[in-house]
């Protein structure tokens, strides 16, 4: 059992690529840390780092106290569970889960023991004497876990570990993942592409783009309070919905003008900003971000509250929900997210009301966030 | 039904050439080849049953070719195998300057087998390069090719010509071997040396076989630049099968020709069963 602690952490393949650059993160023992990113953005990277599978280009990893940069994979007590399972295929279930025992020079009975345990504790046990060819993809799964977990050790690794298995597999092996997290009490790293594993798994989701971290945070606060429009378009399906805007005053308060010709204007009461900073943001174009869920389609809104005069160009009907594709005068189109049942047809006409309480402020140049969790500034 | 047939029609239709080639040239051969073992001579043709493999068993001169054969390719292809490996292993470790290294143990297949012999010739020659290098250190000259270091010398020949095609097999083979498996053992604790007996073995024994094979081949064929180099009777350390094939081809004693290449075929045969039964054991489940 140990935390992990990465510090300015960066990779340079020959040839100059800086595959993750300068990455700072502290990870604490037992925590269940989620890397997310589009693929190419260092996060597998970053993990095989941890795992000692790549050399350091610079900066120091720690696991415990212990200083690992130059430590060979297997004096770091991890486990890594790959891909592509990376099962012995020459060896029984049995013998790919006790290969790392027998390396470690762990007596045979005890051996035995642990391998049994594990499989008990992963339903596996009726498996143990067959070969990897032998299993289908779940099972193969989770004997990639058994694996990883007869070794008892400090860290877990996972790379992309479902992202192999049909949709609904996935989802349960998502849930057993975490229930396997609490039970085993160990530190646990999980590298994915996908969003969904990242908002369900993670006590922490690290968000990554081209080398760097953008936002570490709750799944809950990523989600709520995006660092800058990346994050924000990346967690969330669909995703946000941006629109450029000028922020503007007049008596009414200060407001933001959207579409080409500022047809729509939607008054920023309750967003959260501080007065300061959006008095500050007076006069300047800016981009704007809504979620689907925070729009509902109505006919007729108060002013200032949302967009009128569109229509819905596409309704998917999801069963649960439904996602109207709307089409708004001055070249504006978002994506609304509504629940039960379909409340407009396509090409109906329709209004959005808005919760302007929910709307983010993007700077334009940056893509930073101006909105944020403490009513005021990007954090 | 009919179509079924139509489909045997065509797709024999389409073996017809190479299998007329073969046919031709292997196997109308080969039966010619068991009736001559069988009879007295090819003109009489009087069945004489096993007379002629009897003959050829009690000749010194085939016992002697065998014996040699036997040595020759019992050293030359295991070490023609293993050094192959090892190089592979080697020009798969991130060192620089691996496209030269690999263009300099390719280079010998590029050099025809006269060029090669001549080079040889210049080196081991009564009057070569070795001995006037022995003779400025004050060593007396020693004929290389007609002394017992002769076998050794062809044995450096055959590893020299080899060794960069069989390299480049083993590569081809080293980089097949899917990455996170053996990432996976480096996690679990396995060393260098474990690695490469539990896994990279494995995914090596179709190559392996092959390589043995091809090595096994080609280390018949060496007789080649035995013959260029000494002619038709050379030291008695040279003295390969071939070369009483190709001498009693010369007497024109078919019938013994004819029963010692069986015995040699049947023999090669059998060697190559127990490879293929061994790879069919190392590299069960690992083959996609």
């Amino acid at each position: 059992m140990a935390g992990i602690t990465l510090k300015e952490v960066t990779k340079i393949y020959p040839g100059g690529v800086r595959a993750v650059d300068g990455f700072e993160l502290e990870i604490a023992d037992r925590e269940f840390v989620v890397l997310v990113g589009p693929s190419g953005c260092g996060k597998s990277t970053v993990l095989r780092m941890i795992a000692g599978l790549e050399d350091i280009t610079g900066g120091q990893i720690h696991i415990g106290d212990t200083l690992v940069n130059s430590m060979a994979p297997k004096e770091r007590n991890i486990a890594m569970v790959f891909q592509s399972y990376a099962l012995y295929p020459h060896m029984t279930v049995y013998k790919n889960m006790a290969f790392a025992l027998k390396m470690r020079g762990v007596k045979k009975a005890e051996r035995d023991a642990r391998v049994r345990e594990t499989a008990e504790m992963l339903d596996i046990t009726r498996l143990l004497a067959r070969k990897p060819r032998a299993l289908s993809g779940g099972e193969s799964q989770r004997v990639a876990l058994g694996r990883a977990m007869v070794r008892h050790p400090d860290v877990f690794l996972l790379d992309e570990p479902l992202s192999n298995l049909d949709a609904k597999l996935r989802a349960d092996m998502r849930a057993e993942i975490v229930k396997l997290h609490k039970k085993l009490e160990t530190t646990f790293i999980y590298v994915t592409h996908d969003q969904t594993e990242a908002m369900t798994m993670g006590d922490r989701i690290v968000i990554m783009n081209a080398g760097h971290i953008l936002q570490v945070d709750s799944p809950k606060d990523i989600y709520d309070y995006p660092v800058d429009t990346f994050v924000a378009g990346f967690i969330g399906s669909p995703r946000m919905n941006f629109a450029e805007g000028v922020i503007e005053k007049d008596v009414g308060g200060i407001f933001a003008a959207l579409g080409s010709n500022g047809e729509h204007r939607l008054a920023l009461e309750g967003v959260n900003a501080t007065a300061e900073t959006l008095t500050g943001l007076v006069g300047r174009r800016v981009t704007l971000g809504l979620r689907p869920e925070h729009m509902r389609v109505v006919s007729g809104h108060a002013p200032g509250a949302g967009f009128s005069g569109g229509f819905a160009d596409i309704v998917e009907v999801l069963g649960a929900e439904t996602n109207i594709y709307a089409d708004l005068p001055g070249g504006l189109r978002f994506i609304v997210r509504e629940w039960g049942d379909e409340p407009v047809r396509r090409g109906q006409a329709l209004d959005l009301a808005v919760q302007t309480e929910k709307l983010h402020i993007f700077d334009i140049e940056t893509g930073a966030a101006v909105t944020g969790r403490i009513g005021g500034g990007a954090r | 039904m009919k179509r079924r047939i139509k489909e045997r029609i065509f797709s024999f239709g389409y073996l017809l050439p190479s299998l007329a080639g073969v046919t031709v040239f292997f196997i109308a051969p080969f039966i010619q080849i068991i009736r001559y073992a069988l009879v007295d001579n090819p003109v009489s043709n009087n069945f004489v049953g096993f007379e002629n493999f009897i003959r050829v068993f009690n000749n010194n001169a085939f016992r002697r070719a065998a014996a040699n054969t036997a040595r020759f390719s019992a050293i030359a292809v295991p070490l023609a195998v293993a050094l192959s490996l090892l190089l592979a292993m080697m020009l798969e470790a991130k060192i620089p300057g691996k496209s030269k290294f690999r263009t300099f143990f390719l280079s010998p297949m590029m050099v025809p087998v006269a060029s090669i012999v001549l080079i040889w010739q210049v080196l081991f020659d009564y009057n070569g390069a070795l001995n006037s290098v022995l003779a400025s250190l004050g060593i007396s000259p020693v004929d290389w090719m007609k002394s017992d270091y002769s076998h050794v010398i062809v044995v450096l020949l055959f590893l020299w010509k080899n060794l960069g095609y069989n390299m480049i097999l083993f590569m081809a083979a080293l980089s097949n071997i899917p990455k996170a498996l053996i990432e996976a053992a480096n996690v679990d604790g396995a060393s260098a040396f474990r690695r490469f007996w539990q896994i990279k073995f494995r995914f090596l024994s179709p190559t392996l076989l092959f390589v043995t094979i091809l090595s096994l081949i080609n280390s018949f064929k060496v007789f080649r630049e035995i013959y260029l180099l000494t002619g038709n009777y050379p030291h008695e350390n040279l003295y390969l099968l071939q070369h009483f094939m190709n001498n009693t081809f010369g007497n024109i004693d078919y019938q013994k020709l004819s029963a010692a290449a069986l015995i040699m075929a049947l023999v090669m045969a059998i060697i190559i069963g127990i490879l293929f039964l061994a790879e069919g054991r190392i590299g069960r489940d690992v083959e996609q």
